[in-house]
């Protein structure tokens, strides 16, 4: 449509050269914005470059949560493709996604993290757990290198392993997830080893693992596949059910959640 | 079904007013009167269905002194069309399970409301759909605005609503640098 210069108050006629309209009010351009389309990222950045009060908008604190709120279901951009225990890569399902370099294995991704061996399983000449994780918010390039696991070098190779990396408030059921990607997060790691099933947590607010617990009687072969987030409990796949592999939704209806108290989450069997 | 009505017809209108009379009288800024559905105006209204319950309705013309008559004929107008083109199932704008996009891309009869529009019409409109709390005509003027968006570079779109750029040149060129991946079709 092209754009006709609003009238000014008392003229009759429209020309041309009548002064141009005045802009949308602030709070109809956050309605305007909030409709743009969430599979097409790309919009809001060339919006937010349009003057410092849409930048201020758009990066605002509340319009993130309104933009989520009000399409609901988040847009699929892409998705990560794990290449044997290669090096990861990216494949971008929406064209003004960002294309994403990576240069390492993928282990889970939730909540806007990624969560990453600091080097692909195919270079390492160790135990996959004897090099540290990394979180990486892909949007906005930011990486967390995490600590070593509180273990003795060389003591910790756990005949299976897999790891979830959640936003903090999640195993509690407090958090709707609509804004929480730059918020605390935490990474569960469960692995199986002669002692029986062990887990270590790591809190970003403390930056540190916590000691290990271990339920005792328990003993799975985990599958080092994506985590399902159930409820308020994260349940992770095993290898002798190979119907895990389908939706989660399935599973849960299909099968009992174990709830393994001692490791403080649910584990499917 | 709006009118605009003249004095002595709007003297009239209140002869016959009823609490129970099936329309609304609403006034605009300019003093033109417009009739239009209680039914219609209520569901799709918040605040126009707040002042029918609480009884603040006035039937010589409910002033609304925000709205122009341009815009409240639009109004008014969408309130018809809605009321005789839309089934009952496409009127659940506000769904409440959480996997379904609340919003609904317009209708092919609403798209073309929004066209015939100039741009000062439908920024009018869009204010008045926002103070009358109309959620389904909010999407639809927004949505069309947010359309007019598409495409184009912030340049294009400064022209387009008449925003001043407040940014440094220098300051351009980081963003577009730091957010490259935005601009790859440039």
């Amino acid at each position: 449509m092209d754009p006709t210069p609003r009238r000014a108050p008392g003229s009759v006629q429209v020309q041309p050269t009548v002064p141009p309209p005045p802009p949308l009010p602030v709070e109809l351009v956050e309605e305007v914005l909030l409709r743009f389309p969430p599979d097409d990222p790309a919009r809001l950045v060339h919006a937010a470059l349009v003057c410092r009060r849409w930048r201020g908008l758009i990066c605002g604190p509340s319009f993130r949560r309104r933009f989520r709120e009000f399409h609901r279901a988040p847009p699929m951009l892409g998705f990560f493709v794990n290449n044997h225990g290669d090096t990861s890569f990216f494949i971008r399902t929406s064209a003004t996604c960002p294309r994403l370099g990576i240069d390492s294995t993928v282990v889970d991704a939730r909540h806007g993290r990624v969560l990453l061996l600091s080097k692909p399983l195919s270079v390492l000449r160790r135990h996959p757990l004897e090099t540290p994780f990394v979180v990486w918010d892909p949007i906005t390039d930011r990486r967390r290198d995490l600590p070593w696991l509180p273990v003795v070098p060389g003591s910790f190779r756990p005949y299976s392993w897999n790891a979830a990396v959640l936003c903090a408030a999640s195993l509690g059921g407090a958090c709707d997830h609509l804004d929480c990607h730059s918020g605390p997060f935490i990474v569960v790691l469960v692995a199986n080893s002669n002692n029986g099933m062990i887990s270590y947590v790591y809190s970003s607010e403390a930056g540190a693992w916590s000691e290990p617990t271990s339920a005792l009687n328990s003993y799975c072969d985990l599958k080092l596949v994506p985590t399902a987030l159930v409820g308020s409990g994260c349940c992770f796949f095993l290898k002798h059910l190979e119907l895990l592999q389908v939706a989660a939704s399935q599973v849960v209806d299909k099968h009992k959640l174990l709830s393994c108290r001692l490791l403080g989450y649910a584990l499917m069997d | 079904m709006e009118v605009d009505k003249g004095k002595g017809e709007a003297e009239e209108t209140r002869k016959v007013a009823e609490a129970d009379r099936d329309t609304v009288t609403l006034k605009s800024s300019d003093g033109k009167l417009f009739e239009v559905s209680k039914e219609a105006a209520a569901r799709l209204s918040t605040v126009l269905a707040g002042m029918i319950a609480g009884g603040s309705i006035d039937d010589n013309g409910t002033d609304l002194k925000q709205i122009g008559s341009e815009a409240l004929e639009n109004v008014v107008d969408y309130c018809n069309k809605h009321a005789n083109s839309i089934p009952s199932a496409a009127l659940i704008s506000s769904s409440i399970s959480f996997n379904t996009a609340p919003f609904k891309e317009p209708e092919e009869w609403e798209r073309k409301f929004v066209d015939r529009l100039s741009h000062d019409a439908l920024f009018d409109l869009v204010e008045a759909a926002n103070f009358l709390g109309m959620e389904r005509l909010l999407d639809v003027t927004c949505h069309k605005i947010s359309e007019m968006m598409k495409g184009k570079s912030p340049d294009q779109i400064r022209e387009v609503f008449n925003i001043k750029n407040d940014y440094t040149k220098e300051e351009l060129e980081e963003i577009r640098q730091e957010l490259a991946w935005a601009f790859y079709d440039d």
